[in-house]
C-alpha cells in the first residue's frame, strides 16, 4: 500500500481531462492538484512547488510551452509531461528543448501511461538518493565506517549489539558522553540493516530554535513563515526508506517531542504550513549525553516519547573506561592524517604512547583525533615524541598511575612496545630489555596478539 | 474458482451491501462469478439486479466505445442510496484520457463499471477468473483503496492483460485487512449501528 506520494500538479482547460487524469493519478497514489489554465497553474506553483506537472500544450491564453519554460525558470530539476491531442514533431521537439521529460497524445494507451508516469517515479527516486547520498558525502568526510576501531570487551560487545539489532526495525538510542562516536555507531546501525540501501539522514537537535527544529524535521511549505520563500523537505521525508539519526535528543522541547511521537506512531506528518498528509517510512536512531531519567523526573523530558525511542538501548563507554583501545585508535588516525598531509610517519614513540594511554581523554575519542591531527602536521621525524603531545593536559603522564594495576599497567607498556616495534618480537624484547623468550611468554600470558 | 472464507459481516442473514448490475447483454454466469468472489474475497453480500440497458447519451461515437466516467454518473443517477453498485458490461468502454480501460471506478465513492469486451480469453474460465480479478479490483476502489505496490496483490496498477493473469485472486494482508476493515464499516452503517 505504499503511494509513490510524488505532488503533482495535471494543467488542462478541458474538465473532463483534467478530471480523469487527476483520478487516475489519485488512484496510483499521487497527490493531486488541477489547473485549469496557465494562469491558474502560475498561482498555485506561487503557493507550493510540485514534484511533476503534467501540462496540457493547447490552451487558450498562457499555453503549455510557455507554462513550461516558466516551470522552468522557477525549478529547473522540475519533472514536466507535455500532452496534446494535436502531436506533431515539431511540437514535441519545443517541449524537449525547453526541458520537457516526456511528450504523449491524449488519449493515452493506458500501458503507455502506466509505463511513462513509472519511468519517471523512477528518476525521481534516482534523483533523491543521488541528493542523499551527496549529503551523506559531506556528513561523513570526517566520519567513516572505519572509523569505529575498536578492541576492548565493551566495545567488542557493542558490535554485537549492533548486528543483533540492525535487521530489525526498533528504535535504538545511543547514549554516551560527547566525543564518544554515537554518529558512527548510528551509522553502523543504518549500514548493517535492510535500510542500507536508504538514505541515512543524520540532525543534530541540540543546535537549532524550536522553530528551525521544527522546519528542519518536517519541511515547509512556501510562505509558511517568514523566510519561507519556497518549499522546503523536511529530515522526515528525506529519510523516507532509510535511517533518521537526531543526535542531541534530550534537548528538544517537549512539544516537539509530541509532534515527533505522533510521527513515530502515525507514519505519516504535515509539513509547516501545509495541509497534506505525507507518509513516511524510517528508522529512527537517537542519541544523547544527557541523563534522560533524570530530565524525565525534572519533567523536561516526555515519559512516553522516552519509551517509544528507547526500545533498544546502546551505551557507549567513554575512552577512559577503555584505554586499550587508545592504540588502536592513535594509530587509525596517525594513518588518516598522514595520508591525507602526505607525511610519512610510522608511528608514536613509547613515550608518546604511554603519555596518550595515561590521559582521562574527557573530550573522548574527538580529542584524541584532534590531538593526532595536530601531532601529525607538528612531527618533523616519522615518529611522533612526546614533544609533539605537549598540548596534551599537563600532568597525563602521571594521572592515570593511580587508577591502574601493576598488571594493567605492564600489559599497557607491553602492547606500547610491540606496537612501537611493528609487532617483530625480537626488537620489541630488545627495547624492553628482556630475552625474547621472556616476552613470548608475557604475550602468551595476557592474550598479546597482532591485530 | 476461490474458496469461501468467512468473512461476511456478523449477524442475521447478510444483506446486500452491493448491487451488481448487468448492462446491456451479460450471461447470469458472468454476474454469478463475479457476486461470488465479491462475497468471498472482499465479505461483499452481492444481489444481482435485473438487466439495465446501457445509456445510449454515454456512447462516444468517434472513438467507438462508452465513455465509463459518464456511464459512471449515470449510473450513480439511476441507482441512488447508500449501496454499493457494480456495473458489468460486454461493450468497450475508455475515458477522456485512456483509449480504453478495463474497469472505472469513483475512488472512495460508491459506484464502478467492468467491461468484458478486452478480457475475452481462449477459454470461458480464464475470461471470468479475469473478469471477476478486475471487478474485485474496481471495487477496491469504491472501499478508498489506491493501487497498491505488493508485487502479487490485486489491488496492483493492471498495467495488460498479462499482468492480470499472473495476479493471484488475492489481496496482500494490508489491502485486505483495509477492506474488511471498510466492509464492516459500511455494514455497521447499513445496519444504522
Amino acid at each position: 500500500m505504499t503511494p509513490t506520494g510524488l505532488n503533482t500538479l495535471v494543467v488542462d482547460d478541458e474538465e473532463g481531462i483534467r478530471e480523469s487524469l487527476a483520478a487516475w493519478l489519485t488512484k496510483d497514489g499521487y497527490r493531486v492538484a488541477t489547473a485549469d489554465s496557465g494562469e491558474a497553474a502560475l498561482q498555485c506553483i506561487a503557493r507550493q512547488i510540485y514534484d511533476l506537472y503534467l501540462v496540457d500544450i493547447k490552451m487558450p491564453g498562457m499555453d503549455g510551452i510557455e507554462l513550461l519554460g516558466r516551470i522552468k525558470e522557477r525549478q529547473p530539476d522540475a519533472l514536466v509531461i507535455v500532452i496534446t491531442a494535436h502531436g506533431t514533431v515539431q511540437t514535441a521537439v519545443e517541449a524537449m528543448k525547453k526541458g520537457a521529460s516526456d511528450y504523449i497524445c491524449k488519449p493515452f494507451d493506458p500501458e503507455e501511461l502506466s509505463l511513462i508516469m513509472e519511468r519517471l517515479a523512477a528518476t525521481k527516486a534516482l534523483r533523491d538518493e543521488n541528493t542523499a547520498l551527496r549529503q551523506q558525502l559531506m556528513e561523513r568526510r570526517d566520519l567513516n565506517l572505519e572509523g569505529i576501531v575498536a578492541q576492548s570487551e565493551a566495545m567488542r560487545a557493542i558490535f554485537a549489539t549492533i548486528e543483533d539489532v540492525a535487521p530489525t526495525a526498533a528504535p535504538v538510542l545511543i547514549c554516551g558522553e560527547s566525543g564518544v562516536g554515537k554518529e558512527l555507531v548510528a551509522q553502523a546501525v543504518h549500514y548493517a540493516s535492510d535500510r542500507a540501501h536508504g538514505p541515512f539522514i543524520a540532525l543534530n537537535c541540540g543546535a537549532q530554535s524550536e522553530t528551525l527544529l521544527e522546519s528542519e524535521l518536517f519541511g515547509h511549505e512556501k510562505g509558511a513563515f517568514t523566510g519561507a520563500v519556497q518549499a522546503r523537505r523536511g529530515r522526515l521525508e528525506m529519510a523516507g526508506g532509510g535511517t533518521l539519526f537526531l543526535d542531541e535528543i534530550g534537548d528538544i522541547a517537549p512539544k516537539m517531542q509530541v509532534s515527533l511521537l505522533r510521527v513515530l506512531e502515525e507514519k505519516k506528518f504535515q509539513r509547516v504550513g501545509g495541509n497534506q498528509w505525507i507518509e513516511t517510512d524510517f528508522r529512527l536512531v537517537s542519541a544523547t549525553h544527557r541523563d534522560l531519567p533524570q530530565l524525565i523526573r525534572e519533567g523536561r523530558f516526555r515519559e512516553d516519547f522516552f519509551y517509544r525511542i528507547n526500545v533498544i538501548r546502546i551505551h557507549l563507554p567513554p575512552l577512559r573506561d577503555r584505554l586499550e583501545d587508545v592504540p588502536a585508535l592513535a594509530d587509525h588516525f596517525i594513518g588518516r592524517y598522514a595520508r591525507e598531509t602526505g607525511k610519512r610517519i610510522l608511528g608514536l614513540t613509547q613515550r608518546a604512547l604511554g603519555m596518550l594511554t595515561a590521559y582521562r581523554w574527557p573530550g573522548n575519542v574527538r580529542e584524541l583525533r584532534n590531538v593526532i591531527e595536530r601531532a601529525v602536521v607538528l612531527a618533523r621525524g616519522q615518529m611522533i615524541g612526546a614533544e609533539e603531545l605537549s598540548f596534551v593536559e599537563a600532568g597525563a603522564d602521571a594521572c592515570r598511575l593511580g587508577t591502574l594495576t601493576l598488571q594493567e599497567m605492564e600489559i599497557s607498556h607491553l602492547r606500547g612496545a610491540l606496537e612501537t616495534c611493528g609487532w617483530n618480537v625480537s626488537r620489541a624484547a630488545r627495547q624492553l630489555d628482556i630475552d625474547r623468550g621472556t616476552l613470548t611468554r608475557k604475550m602468551k600470558r595476557y592474550g598479546l596478539q597482532r591485530p | 474458482m476461490t474458496p469461501p472464507q468467512d468473512h461476511a459481516p456478523s449477524g442475521e442473514a447478510a444483506r446486500a451491501l452491493a448491487h451488481l448490475v448487468p448492462l446491456g447483454p451479460v450471461e447470469d454466469l458472468y454476474t454469478e462469478v463475479v457476486a461470488a468472489n465479491l462475497q468471498a474475497l472482499m465479505g461483499l453480500p452481492s444481489d444481482v439486479l435485473p438487466h439495465r440497458p446501457l445509456f445510449a447519451e454515454t456512447f462516444n461515437e468517434a472513438r467507438r466505445q462508452y465513455d465509463a466516467v459518464r456511464l459512471i454518473g449515470r449510473l450513480a443517477q439511476a441507482m441512488p442510496g447508500p449501496t454499493l453498485c457494480l456495473g458489468l458490461t460486454g461493450s468497450d468502454i475508455g475515458t477522456p484520457i485512456l483509449t480504453y480501460v478495463l474497469g472505472e471506478s469513483q475512488l472512495g465513492g460508491r459506484v464502478a463499471l467492468v467491461s468484458f469486451f478486452r478480457l475475452t480469453a481462449q477459454g470461458p474460465e480464464q475470461t471470468l477468473e479475469r473478469l471477476a480479478k478486475v471487478s474485485l479490483h474496481e471495487m477496491g476502489h469504491v472501499l478508498g483503496l489506491g493501487h497498491c505496490f505488493a508485487p502479487m496483490c490485486l489491488m496492483r496498477s493492471p498495467r495488460n492483460l498479462e499482468m492480470i493473469d499472473e495476479t493471484r485472486p488475492e489481496f496482500c494482508n494490508a489491502c485486505r485487512y483495509e477492506i474488511l476493515r471498510r466492509v464492516r464499516l459500511l455494514d455497521r452503517m447499513a445496519r444504522g449501528a
